[in-house]
């Protein structure tokens, strides 16, 4: 790995996030539902139909020496928590954006498509509860404002489907997905600060979110169930 | 370099110019489609719950909050926001500030002027909607008098922003048409109306240049009377 690789690497962003996180986060279970759930947000249809031959955390596909116009490198990670402040293990988080040409992997037939993007990750969460993701910051899909789409699941149970937005960008007033969620303060959950991070020589960018799961019964009949398998 | 910065600074602006792509559900407008305007208690409301569900932190309940009772990191944004002291301490006063702001659309994640809640859709069409309680800067607007504030500017500095806005104004006269100019018109005077402004922008206005050049398509463009842009959208 050379020296950014290292200093970047995912054991230091945890151990730095920890620290963060461990603030807030000094007694399990101590909060009582003072968490607000994070809002649920449509799938959208481009979902993955069959998972890509890789589909580790990291978004990018790169080779070495070679760093492409792939997009804005972002460093996007988080805990999984539940309303009362304890974290979720063993939590599949996944995530799909399109890539710098406005492309998802799931429009296969599109034009453009950046073949350095792999569209779509997955991470498992450990006792922290902590994901990580390197992928890019978010562009503007046609009609919509730049997200990322979210999915949490556990076992075979999907806890939460949703979208991360860029704070600030103004394009979010005009999204109606984003207006959809009515709440000003609900829509702070899903408003996501993308900081550049100053030890890196090429911009690469920071996204810290925490994803908070309501309770759900642990059988509940109601939860949409994807069948067992390769998802 | 000078006019580099001027087209930057234009870019920007115009970046901020409303798209057409506002579709909004059905029942946030009015029955003759013009978007409702909300009555001043449902603002009322929307703040007492932003209030509300924030001094729920107070522990202590001594009516402040301080960053360590602020439990949900995701919050704390918000909290440094309303920290207008920064003395790492939110008094309910300070958050009524923030919470105005929000409920007026005048932080980032504020939507429309209107608050929230069904009276209060967003009902953007075209120029998205009246202004009413502060708002967006309007197009072309290169620092809203709120920011201003926040950022403490001098009179020095507020009067070369002035400045700066009238060349900005003047450079971005002169690169539109005649029509586009009378839209940019009636979208200003839309914005900055004060409580219950009316329709604000022209109705039906659906798109910029509507007799731009022929075949030009725009990533927005949704064609006349296509569905809503954002419905099941990805």
């Amino acid at each position: 790995m050379d020296s950014i690789d290292r200093l970047l690497s995912r054991r230091t962003l945890l151990r730095g996030s920890l620290a963060l996180g461990a603030s807030a986060f000094w007694v399990r279970g101590a909060f009582a539902d003072e968490l607000s759930r994070t809002p649920s947000l449509t799938e959208g249809p481009f979902y993955p139909p069959k998972l890509p031959l890789d589909t580790d955390n990291d978004l990018l596909i790169i080779n070495d020496n070679i760093m492409p116009a792939i997009g804005e490198v972002t460093h996007l990670s988080g805990r999984v928590l539940s309303q009362s402040g304890e974290p979720l293990r063993n939590a599949v988080v996944e995530i799909w954006q399109c890539d710098g040409n406005g492309v998802y992997i799931a429009q296969e037939d599109a034009d453009g498509r950046d073949s350095n993007f792999q569209g779509f990750g997955r991470f498992l969460t450990g006792s922290s509860g902590e994901y990580y993701f390197r992928t890019i910051k978010p562009v503007p899909y046609p009609g919509r404002t730049p997200h990322i789409h979210v999915k949490v699941k556990k076992g075979d149970r999907e806890l939460l489907t949703t979208q991360f937005f860029i704070n600030g960008y103004s394009q979010n007033q005009r999204d109606g997905i984003f207006l959809g969620i009515r709440d000003p303060l609900d829509r702070e959950l899903v408003l996501v600060d993308f900081k550049p991070i100053q030890e890196s020589k090429i911009g690469e960018l920071s996204a810290r979110m925490n994803i908070v799961i309501g309770r759900t019964p642990e059988d509940s009949p109601d939860r949409p169930r994807r069948p067992r398998g390769d998802r | 370099m000078r006019h580099t910065f001027t087209i930057l600074v234009l870019s920007v602006v115009l970046g901020g110019l409303p798209t057409v792509s506002t579709a909004q559900e059905p029942r946030d407008r009015g029955d003759d489609g013009t978007p409702a305007t909300p009555p001043a208690k449902d603002n009322a409301a929307a703040v007492d719950a932003i209030v509300a569900r924030l001094m729920a932190f107070d522990k202590n309940k001594d009516g402040k909050l301080t960053r360590e009772e602020v439990v949900d990191e995701r919050l704390l944004r918000l909290f440094d926001l309303a920290d207008a002291n920064k003395d790492g301490v939110v008094t309910k006063e300070e958050l009524i500030v923030v919470a105005k702001k929000i409920v007026a659309g005048d932080v980032p994640n504020g939507g429309r002027r209107r608050g929230f809640g069904p009276p209060g859709g967003p009902g953007g069409f075209g120029p998205g909607g009246p202004g009413g309680f502060g708002g967006p800067p309007r197009p072309g607007q290169i620092l809203p008098p709120f920011l201003q504030e926040e950022l403490s500017l001098t009179a020095d500095q507020k009067k070369q922003v002035a400045l700066l806005q009238k060349e900005v104004d003047e450079k971005l006269d002169k690169l539109l048409t005649e029509q586009q100019r009378q839209q940019l018109k009636e979208m200003r005077q839309g914005f900055g109306r004060g409580p219950g402004g009316g329709p604000g922008g022209p109705p039906g206005r659906r798109r910029r240049g509507p007799d731009g050049p022929p075949g030009e398509e725009r990533p927005s463009d949704r064609g006349p009377g296509g569905p809503p842009p954002d419905s099941g959208a990805p």
